[in-house]
This record gives C-alpha cells, sequence and structure tokens, in this order.
C-alpha cells in the first residue's frame, strides 16, 4: 500500500498548510479530527502521524488530547500544541510562556538528526512562532534538540522512538525552511515513498468527501 | 446560476471557471456596495465585458450598503451586516434575470477560499476558534433562497492564480493584491460615512499609484490604507489642525496564512505620507504598520 500520512486537526488555522506541504512533498494525508479512537487511528494504517496546533492549552479543562497508544502506532510528529501534547502526555510539564511568542524567531539547531537531518548543529535558523504555552521540563526519554530566546524546549525528541515535537511552525510559508524539516519527517523519519500526483487526487476525490473519508493529499 | 463578483482576484476566477462549466446559464453580478476602491468597478467591468465576454449585470447599492451601516462601529457586526445586504441584493437581481426566458436562479457562485473558511469555521469539525467572520461564509443569512457553489474552497489564493491565468484572465486581474469582500468598510475603524470613506478611497488610490511608480506592486501580498478614528494635533501653514491619522498597511505572504511587513526604502514611505498629507484633507499624520501576521491579521478588523 502506499505512504499514507493521517494529521490530527487540533484547531490550528494552518493545518490545510500541513497537507499542502506534504502533497507538494508528493504524499497523500487526509486531515481528521482528533476524537477518532485509537482502533480506528490503527486501522487506517498511517505511514506517519502529524499533530497540528491548535488554540486549547494542554493543561486546560475538555480540551482535545490523544490516547497515549498513538505515540506507539506509527512516527509522530507535533506541532505547537501537537508537541506540547506529547509532552505532556509523556510526563513532561507545559506551563503559561512568561514571554508569549509570536511572529519571528530564531531557532538554534542543537541535535542535526531525524526532522533536522541535514542541518548543522548550532545552525540558526528563523521560523514562525504562535504560541502562549511552552515545554518548561522535558519528558523522560526525550531529548532537546532546538531552542529559541524565548523556548528553551523548542525542539524535542524520543530518545530511541520516532516521536518527534516543534514549538514552531514548520508548515508556514515564513518558516524557509520548513519544508525541508517536513520531507525529512516524511523521508527521514517515516521512510514515505513520494509517489502521490495531482492526477491521483482528481481521480481519488470523491464528490462527498465531507465526511473525511477520500480527501485531496 | 449566479455569480458576485467582488473586484477581487477570487470571486472573477470562480465566475470565469463556473462560466466555461455551464457557458450562457451563468450570469455575473457586481454589486457596487460603495465600498470600493478607486476606479475598481470600471476595472471589473472592462475585464468581464471586453475581455472574459460573459454577460454581467452591475448593481448601484451604495445607498443600501451605508444606510445599513450608519453609526455601525463593531467590526463583526459590519461584517454581518454586508454578508446580508449582499444576499438581499443578489436576491433581487436573481428575480430580474428570471425575468428573461430560461431556467430559474438556484444557485450562487462564490470565490471562498481555504482560509475564508479557516478563518470563520472549523472545516473538519476540529476545535478551531472563529477569529473574522468572513462575509462570504459566516455572515450569511439563515434561509437564503441559493445553494452555493464554491469551487475554490480548499484552495490558497497563490493556488486561484495559477487557475486564473490557466483560464485566461488578465494579469491585471490575475495579480491584483487581494481586497476583501466588506470593502472599505473594514478599512474605515469605527463607523463608516460618505466623508470618511472619500477621504480613505483619496489616500489609498495615491498610496497604490506610488507603489506602481516605485515598482514595488508585484514585490507586495497586500497594500491599503487604513481610516483611523483617532484624531492628533498638526501644524500645517501657520495654523494649528487636528485631523485624522491613516495608517499604511503593506506585507509579504505567500499564501495569506503568515504575514510579515514589507520594508520600503525610505524615500518611497516620505513621498507617499508627504503627498497624502497634503493632497487628503482631513488627515495630517500618516503611520506605517510594522506588525507581522500573527500575531496581528493582514487587515485591521
Amino acid at each position: 500500500m502506499s505512504s499514507r500520512i493521517l494529521i490530527l486537526d487540533y484547531g490550528s488555522q494552518w493545518t490545510q498548510l500541513i497537507a499542502r506541504r506534504v502533497r507538494e512533498a508528493r504524499v497523500y494525508s487526509e486531515i481528521h479530527p482528533p476524537t477518532r479512537s485509537i482502533e480506528w487511528v490503527r486501522d487506517w494504517q498511517p505511514t506517519g502521524i502529524v499533530l497540528s496546533g491548535g488554540p486549547a492549552s494542554v493543561y486546560g479543562e475538555d480540551v482535545p488530547t490523544a490516547d497515549p497508544a498513538l505515540l506507539a502506532i506509527a512516527p509522530v510528529l507535533g506541532i505547537c500544541y501537537g508537541m506540547n501534547l506529547i509532552a505532556h502526555l509523556s510526563g513532561g510539564a507545559v506551563v503559561p510562556s512568561e514571554r508569549r511568542e509570536y511572529g519571528r524567531a530564531a531557532l538554534q539547531i542543537d541535535d542535526p538528526t531525524g526532522i533536522f537531518a541535514g542541518f548543522a548543529r548550532g545552525e540558526r535558523i528563523t521560523v514562525w512562532m504562535n504560541h502562549g504555552d511552552q515545554v518548561r521540563t522535558l519528558p523522560p526519554h526525550y531529548r532537546l534538540m532546538g531552542e529559541s530566546g524565548n523556548s528553551p524546549i523548542a525542539a524535542i525528541r524520543h530518545e530511541s522512538k520516532p516521536i518527534y515535537g516543534v514549538q514552531f511552525h514548520p508548515e508556514v510559508a515564513h518558516t524557509p525552511r520548513g519544508a525541508d524539516i517536513i520531507a525529512n519527517f516524511l523521508f527521514t523519519v517515516c521512510r514515505a515513498e513520494p509517489a502521490w500526483t495531482t492526477g491521483r487526487s482528481s481521480r481519488d476525490t470523491s464528490p462527498t468527501s465531507r465526511d473525511g473519508s477520500a480527501r485531496r493529499g | 446560476m449566479i455569480a458576485g463578483l467582488s473586484g477581487g482576484v477570487d470571486s472573477a476566477v470562480a465566475a470565469a471557471l463556473v462560466h466555461r462549466a455551464v457557458g450562457d446559464r451563468l450570469t455575473c453580478i457586481f454589486v457596487d456596495t460603495g465600498l470600493l476602491r478607486h476606479g475598481e468597478r470600471e476595472q471589473v467591468e472592462r475585464t468581464f465585458r471586453r475581455h472574459l465576454e460573459i454577460p454581467l449585470v452591475t448593481v448601484d447599492a451604495e445607498a443600501r450598503f451605508l444606510d445599513a451601516l450608519e453609526g455601525v462601529d463593531d467590526p463583526e457586526q459590519k461584517r454581518r451586516i454586508i454578508g446580508h445586504t449582499f444576499i438581499d441584493v443578489f436576491e433581487e437581481a436573481a428575480r430580474e434575470v428570471e425575468r428573461a426566458p430560461g431556467a430559474p436562479v438556484e444557485y450562487l457562485v462564490q470565490g471562498t477560499l481555504y482560509p475564508d473558511v479557516i478563518e470563520s469555521v472549523s472545516p473538519r469539525g476540529g476545535p478551531s476558534v472563529t477569529i473574522k467572520t468572513h462575509h462570504n461564509v459566516g455572515g450569511l443569512k439563515p434561509g437564503m433562497r441559493f445553494a452555493l457553489v464554491e469551487p475554490l474552497r480548499e484552495l490558497f489564493k497563490d493556488e486561484v492564480r495559477h487557475v486564473g491565468r490557466e483560464l485566461g484572465l488578465p494579469e491585471e486581474m490575475v495579480g491584483r493584491h487581494p481586497f476583501p469582500g466588506p470593502g472599505l468598510a473594514i478599512r474605515v475603524l469605527g463607523p463608516v460615512s460618505r466623508p470618511v470613506l472619500q477621504r480613505l478611497r483619496h489616500a489609498d488610490a495615491i498610496y497604490l499609484d506610488e507603489i506602481r511608480e516605485a515598482g514595488l506592486y508585484a514585490d507586495i501580498w497586500q497594500a491599503f490604507c487604513v481610516f483611523l478614528p483617532v484624531r492628533s494635533v498638526g501644524v500645517m501653514g501657520e495654523f494649528r489642525t487636528y485631523d485624522n491619522v491613516i495608517a499604511l498597511r503593506a506585507v509579504t505572504s505567500t499564501d495569506g496564512m503568515t504575514a510579515d511587513w514589507f520594508p520600503f526604502p525610505h524615500d518611497v514611505l516620505a513621498r507617499i505620507a508627504t503627498r497624502i498629507i497634503n493632497e487628503v484633507a482631513g488627515v495630517n499624520r500618516v503611520v506605517y504598520d510594522v506588525s507581522s501576521k500573527p500575531p496581528a491579521t493582514i487587515e485591521w478588523e
């Protein structure tokens, strides 16, 4: 079966941009609500899972969450709220930032592996931030991958499993190397095949796709 | 079918696309809301009648929109009023279209894009919050008689421009800066009135004129003036003035989802400010907006 990426939508205004970047990398994806059951996700057989950003705080009440078992089904990339959720579910501390961070920020890459493959250790790249919460302490078995002025923990990974989190938004055009980071997740981490084309998209798009079944990648 | 044109690239591409599919069964309706920029109506009429040869009905509805907006200063209420008035005008125009022999008007074509949808509602049932109600999404009247056709609903602006070029739309239409459906109403902060619109329209024309003159129009995603309901003291000639402020906005973006302010050469900014203050009565101060999106939005309301 060809590669397919599952994007869980935690309500970010940029979720569709994640799908767009994945489809520009010629990999199929679908966007689904975070309320899908763990069995449903297993049956869907994702090559990789992306957790989007969102307006909630992971420590709030009645906020969208995930079954921790999700992190074992396929490689995971959490973006903003998605990274906070990974940290929260894995025993890290997520707190309101003392200094909020919106718009341009400089990220220093400390660990050029996985999603940062091909970058240099210590390299500083421009990223776009949009958050009021931050990860204060790393969960057990997680490592720091990058930091910014206002976010000492701006990118994380699990020490042995393919689980990554970034506080910034690699999917937006104002993160100039964001497409490289997403491509690294797709091809280095998930080992996805770049086989999806717009021709296939138009054949496979069903007019009844509002229920989330068939969707352009 | 009827298509509502706003003067922007989205509705033009949506109409041209549907016209290719259904031909003469489509009538395009352009509403002059009185909230348009300088020369906008003429440009739309030229593009559609002459270039695309698609039938176009222009409805003069300035008085209706401005009367409905009188005294309203809440941005969300402005957007709702404009959305509802648009539908009223379209329904009347549809009745006119139906007087000619042919099928009844059942569909309304709109140039809704994906960013409009996500700023209004969460399209996939996810937990998003409403940032702005877009007049062609959340601002529609409940119980209106049309079914909506929104062929661009899952595309971004740069993708729409590709489609527009494929369809043979002229570059002056395809390359235009985005212009919101509620028009100048959301670029006048506070209540909208004819004299204020006139000042804003004049300042905006100068601004865009100088940007084109400097060869920067295509480098900028969107540039416009905002009329601020704030007065400040100035001295013009030997007289004290106590007049309004115009804010200039210009941003770079590829899809409208994130944006950064445009780094104008200082001499261009200086020329724009001097001309606006000298030529637009009632304005004695010009400021430049240096906020990115996020945390600001591109438009001010």
